[in-house]
């Protein structure tokens, strides 16, 4: 056995192997002083997670300070979750014609609709540790590079300064903006724009290097993509500031001093909306007084905002059987456009350029009208799809499928496959999608 | 305490369990599983969290066998975020190994940062397998997937597990 059998070996104090597998481990073992060492370490980690926590007297159910406790993490969980979802691509294998199409609808490589090319950015995730033969051991959500996966399978990885922490957010054009950091446990925070069609990464703002602040949340960019809210607090407090920060580096202005917290969900020129605690609140985006505030039910959901004001929830009560996705405006989250009432909804985008939110559910892409409120299936697959996102534009999806993407363009009111655009190999599991961008 | 049953009520839920029980009974086991994961402060929120969850779900579970399973996968599952949230703002570098040695000489504050490092699907999954001592069917129920994905992500969860650990410099190694 020339390769060190560390799977075979952490496989075998979960279950007996076979003959002639421990046979192949023992005489390995008897060779390999460093897997006799794994093997030790492994029989030790057994009794390091077996030790019991010693038993502590149970604190009373409070469930008023639990429902406190839980609005007031919807705010960074909402702030977290506009704009991209976090995917994780595994592997390279580019779906091919294994799509099947609503009735009536052919797969074919047209180029109506697409002039230019799309590309796929993603985010490349540091990584702390390594294993034998340069296997990533120990991964973190830091991010240390951006890649650009062109459609004729070419790619190109672009280091940034330090790493990127929390989710770098993409304008849906072509800019990502982030916190940066030198380690993403070390060093002054920059909030920093990184530029596509450039490589280039830009520094919009500086915190105190004597390390009293730190960002608050992700980076949101306003409507106009103009500008980026950050929310800023101090080492000490639970108090945030929010700051409209210029995306051509023209400089920043202080929409609000310190208030509580709040998770923003949508910004443009007059207001700022975001979640506050267990209010909805709306404020106003240069004096920064709240403008309206309503009570808003905290549940575990995840948001996004297009630039029209429109948001989508997708709520993720555990267990519930009820109103999954919810569409809705930021001036009123109390008024549903639109909903799909039913378990399983997954991955939503906005279709640019229509009413529609676009999202998997089971083994199909669906879309919903938030105009109308009408859903319809667009692709069915053998097995589960994850949406990326949309170019700028809406002519093509992006779609993680089995261990690859596929793109699908824009036909008429429906979507069919582009097997000739082709996105290049990416290694598993330390890429994160950040959207789609054109040449 | 709350009048949980009268909370029960008002959460709209029409479910037959004594949920002042159910937190007595179950609470302190949840408790101490998932302490192991994120240390005390935050089991303890997301002890009250598991259980807001649950009394306000829309089904909850009919029969009592089927009640323990259930709160381990709330419980796993608001487990996961946090490691996830943790993660995403706190970077295991080395310095933060060393001041992990510094300021604690508790194992279990090593072993909890170890568990932070890896996959937190991999660490719920060790620490119901070694630390509850649950089977791999108990804890394909309780997370909702199957035993051969509980097997794949504890064999990967030892190895992750060993590599954070030792990169912490803990134990006899380092």
């Amino acid at each position: 056995m020339s390769k060190h059998p560390h799977e075979l070996l952490a496989r075998s104090l979960e279950e007996g192997l076979g003959l002639v597998e421990q046979r192949e481990l023992d005489g390995h073992l008897a060779e390999c002083a460093a897997c006799r060492e794994l093997r030790r370490d492994l029989h030790e980690s057994e009794e390091r997670l077996g030790a019991l926590e010693p038993a502590t007297a149970l604190a009373p159910f409070d469930l008023a300070a639990a429902s406190h406790r839980h609005g007031a993490s919807a705010a960074p969980l909402a702030a977290a979750a506009v704009g991209v979802l976090a995917l994780i691509v595994v592997g390279a294998a580019v779906l091919s014609g294994r799509a099947t199409l609503p009735p009536a609808a052919s797969p074919s490589a047209s180029t109506a609709l697409v002039s230019s090319s799309p590309r796929l950015l993603l985010a490349h995730r540091a990584v702390i540790d390594v294993g034998p033969g340069g296997t990533p051991t120990v991964v973190t959500q830091a991010f240390d590079a951006f890649s650009i996966l062109s459609a004729d399978r070419r790619a190109a990885s672009y280091p940034i300064s330090g790493v990127a922490v929390g989710t770098p957010k993409f304008d849906g054009q072509r800019r990502i903006a982030y916190w940066a950091r030198a380690s993403a446990s070390t060093g002054e925070y920059r909030l920093a724009i990184w530029e596509a069609a450039t490589q280039q990464e830009r520094t919009l703002l500086t915190l105190g290097s004597d390390g009293d602040e730190s960002p608050a949340g992700d980076p949101t960019w306003t409507s106009d993509t103009r500008a980026v809210i950050v929310a800023i607090k101090a080492t000490s407090g639970d108090q945030v500031r929010l700051l409209r920060v210029n995306a051509d580096g023209s400089g920043s202005a202080v929409v609000s001093d310190p208030a509580p917290a709040v998770g923003v969900v949508y910004a443009d020129d007059a207001v700022i909306v975001g979640i506050r605690g267990g209010n909805y609140v709306v404020l106003d985006a240069r004096a920064g007084q709240t403008i309206r505030a309503k009570p808003h039910q905290p549940v575990a959901s995840e948001l996004g905002a297009n630039e029209g004001g429109i948001v989508w929830e997708l709520v993720r009560p555990f267990e519930s059987e009820t109103g999954p996705l919810r569409i809705w405006r930021s001036s009123d989250p109390s008024v549903t456009l639109a909903t799909v009432d039913q378990r399983g909804v997954e991955t939503p985008v906005f279709w640019p350029g229509r009413s529609e939110v676009v999202f998997v559910r089971g083994t199909s892409i669906y879309s919903i009208d938030y105009d109308t409120g009408a859903s319809r299936e667009l692709l069915s697959f053998p097995d589960a799809p994850r949406l990326v996102a949309f170019d700028p534009t809406g002519a093509v999806l992006v779609v993680r499928y089995g261990t690859g993407f596929a793109a699908f363009e824009r036909s008429g009111d429906g979507l069919r496959p582009r097997t000739d655009l082709q996105f290049a190999a990416s290694s598993a599991d330390l890429f994160d999608p950040i959207g789609v961008t054109r040449d | 305490m709350t009048d949980l049953n009268a909370e029960r009520t008002r959460l709209r839920s029409a479910p037959t369990w004594d949920w002042a029980a159910v937190y007595e009974s179950e609470g302190p086991s949840l408790e101490r599983y998932v302490r192991r994961l994120v240390g005390p402060a935050d089991a303890r929120d997301l002890l009250q969290e598991c259980f807001i969850r649950a009394i306000s779900a829309e089904r909850q579970p009919p029969r009592r066998e089927e009640l323990r399973p259930w709160l381990y996968r709330i419980i796993s599952n608001l487990a996961i975020d946090a490691l996830r949230r943790r993660q995403r703002w706190r970077f295991l570098s080395l310095d933060h190994a060393r001041s992990v040695q510094a300021t604690s000489s508790m194992e279990s504050e090593i072993v909890r940062t170890a568990l932070s490092a890896i996959a937190p699907d991999q660490a719920v999954a060790l620490v119901l397998r070694l630390h509850e001592r649950l089977s791999r069917a108990e804890i394909a129920q309780a997370l909702g997937i199957s035993e051969a994905a509980v097997k794949g992500r504890l064999v990967r969860g030892r190895l992750n597990f060993v590599e954070a650990y030792r990169r912490l410099g803990g134990g006899r190694r380092r």
